[in-house]
């Protein structure tokens, strides 16, 4: 249990006390490794035929001609997910959100899943002004530039569902289980409100966030907020997290999505390529305010996942994380889409940045010597040629 | 007969308990409890889960943190509450009801007729945790951090001062539905002023309703799924 304000950093991962979702510890260890081990332990073909049995329950309340509704954006796991899905014998509604921060590579891995498994989709665009001053005020209150577009993804699929009849939401990794064990993987853990604004929006709700600051018309919030729960009950849908039912293992299982056409992104803050492949912002602007916000960039998540694996040793992880902390990240693309001026930007850098502005510049690639049992899941990957592509159309054949 | 939801309170942040020995984090206390008023619970029990040594700055914390909870729902509170001067902390915070458990099983009785005074006899709640080895039923004496005898004599004080007792069953904490009815029945206190809690589900609330038991706190699973609580019912 984490004691006040003293460190408690875990003796197998990379992770301390101080991480976002909490961490309590045990002989050293922390519950997110204590829970990964539960693994190793699990008979996942119960937990299979516990998963048919649910689906085959909310069958029943079908009234649509889909069975469920998978939340993507075109990353590897949405491959890897809808190969689930479909495994199931389930017929998916695709439903992404459009978070204005893709690349021609995002819009590819978005287009491909679509066409590679022949799936009935809806592509939603928030109203842009009204998104782009949610940014503005995450930014400004949370150092947060992903949160309007987390508050849509996390409730617009549910108001689709609900809107739809359709009973189940089927999601991929519950990352509370996966990164910090809040939960055993037995708990069968579902969608909620709680966990949504607990986890997904930092204990933060649309409200909240908007207070008195932010000019946004209200009648646009709509799909930001999640559905009346009371309502939703009475609709009967649940959301699941498959990686309660499969053993999850993202490097893997990401790895599979390029033979069915997924393009990993190469990236200067991380040796993961298919994470997040795809953004103009996840591993440069974001990267660096989550550096601030909660004082480590995404690769220790991926570099504690990759330890509980055993595919690194501890030491090396510190290592590698040395390295890729000091790769610089490029936010002039990021500004120039909100439409900041060069002085505003300026003066953000100097008041609001000034733990990490040395870590601003040029995301430049520097070699990094991987253990084999990494680079041997990874693969060629891209660069983007074009960023903040704001609408994408169709898939090139 | 009420359901509750029950959630673990230390050093300002929320926790969940599996088994009596595995914590795992939980989150924002006001976060919770705003879900859980909108679940519609009965009551909520908030239990700072001490073992021995408590510490006054980590009490200090978590009554700030009280001191500035908003809920609709009855709250009632507990753990780490050992001295006068911890009753009169308590003074001005947003609980119905109080809950000891060592000054019961110390059998201390200045200290709850004091807690008496202060909160009246209906909001005073004695909280045993108890386990069965070798068929004798054992209560964990958290300020002695050891288990203990659940003797005659502690039943008897817990009846006259407490408006409620709350059996946890420590072995099935966390777990659904495995709470040990068994239990209840080598205790002497009458079910109709029994509140358990530890393994309790579905079908456990389902039996406790046919028994006459005042009410059933939910551990961790509340906050497990959506609308659990019309589940639970």
């Amino acid at each position: 249990m984490t004691t006040l304000n003293n460190p408690q950093f875990c003796s197998n991962c990379l992770y301390d006390n101080k991480h976002p979702f909490g961490l309590s510890f045990q002989e050293g260890v922390c519950s997110g490794c204590f829970t990964h081990s539960e693994k190793d332990t699990i008979n996942w073909g119960e937990r299979e035929s516990l998963l048919v049995d649910l689906i085959s329950q909310t069958r029943k309340n079908k009234k649509s001609h889909y069975d469920c509704v998978v939340p993507v954006q075109g990353d590897a796991e949405d491959y890897y997910v809808v190969s689930k899905v479909l495994a199931l014998n389930l017929n998916p509604l695709i439903v992404c959100v459009n978070d204005y921060y893709m690349n021609n590579i995002g819009w590819h891995n978005l287009h491909n899943l679509i066409t590679h498994f022949d799936l009935d989709s809806l592509v939603y665009n928030p109203e842009i002004n009204t998104y782009k001053e949610m940014v503005r005020t995450t930014l400004r209150k949370l150092d947060h530039i992903l949160w309007p577009s987390i508050a849509l993804k996390s409730s617009f699929p549910v108001h689709i569902a609900k809107e739809r009849n359709i009973p189940l939401v089927v999601w991929g990794q519950n990352q509370a289980i996966e990164q910090v064990g809040k939960f055993s993987h037995t708990d069968s853990v579902e969608m909620s409100k709680w966990s949504r604004k607990e986890h997904d929006l930092f204990g933060y709700d649309v409200d909240k966030v908007i207070g008195s600051g932010a000019q946004i018309d209200i009648r646009n919030l709509n799909y930001y907020r999640y559905p009346n729960i009371k309502n939703l009950g009475h609709s009967k849908v649940k959301g699941i997290y498959l990686s309660n039912y499969f053993r999850w293992d993202p490097l893997y299982q990401n790895k599979k999505s390029v033979v069915q056409g997924f393009v990993p992104q190469h990236n200067s803050a991380s040796f993961d390529i298919y994470e997040r492949a795809g953004s103009s912002v996840y591993y440069e602007f974001h990267d660096l305010l989550k550096l601030q916000r909660v004082g480590y960039r995404k690769v220790r998540d991926q570099l504690s996942r990759e330890v509980r694996h055993g595919r690194l040793d501890r030491q090396s992880a510190l290592e590698l994380e040395n390295h890729y902390n000091k790769s610089e990240v490029d936010i002039s693309g990021f500004f120039n889409w909100l439409g900041v001026t060069k002085s505003g930007v300026e003066w953000f850098v100097s008041k609001r940045l000034p733990k990490v502005k040395h870590l601003i510049g040029s995301s430049e690639n520097k070699i990094c010597q991987l253990p084999a049992d990494i680079s041997g899941l990874l693969t060629n990957s891209d660069e983007p040629t074009r960023e903040f592509v704001l609408f994408g159309k169709g898939v090139s054949l | 007969m009420r359901v509750g939801a029950s959630i673990l309170l230390k050093n300002g942040y929320c926790y969940q308990s599996y088994g009596w020995n595995r914590f795992r984090p939980l989150g924002d206390l006001q976060t919770a409890i705003d879900i859980l008023d909108e679940y519609e619970v009965d009551e909520i029990l908030i239990v700072r889960p001490i073992k021995g040594v408590d510490s006054e700055d980590s009490l200090n914390i978590d009554l700030k943190l009280l001191s500035e909870l908003k809920t609709i729902t009855p709250l009632s509170f507990g753990g780490g509450i050992r001295s006068n001067s911890d009753i009169n902390n308590l003074s001005g915070l947003p609980i119905e009801r109080l809950c000891l458990s060592s000054a019961f099983i110390n059998i201390n009785e200045g200290f709850v007729k004091n807690a008496i005074n202060s909160f009246g006899r209906q909001a005073i709640l004695a909280c045993l945790p108890i386990t069965l080895i070798d068929d004798v039923i054992c209560v964990y004496h958290s300020e002695a951090n050891e288990l203990i005898k659940l003797s005659d004599e502690i039943q008897e004080f817990c009846m006259q001062y407490a408006d409620e007792i709350i059996i946890i069953d420590m072995s099935n904490e966390g777990n659904n539905d495995y709470f040990q009815m068994d239990l209840l029945e080598h205790l002497k206190i009458p079910l109709n002023k029994i509140i358990i809690t530890g393994g309790v589900g579905k079908n456990i609330i389902r039996v406790a309703k046919s028994t006459g038991i005042a009410s059933s706190i939910i551990e961790n699973r509340v906050l497990h799924s959506e609308n659990s609580i019309d589940y639970f019912k």
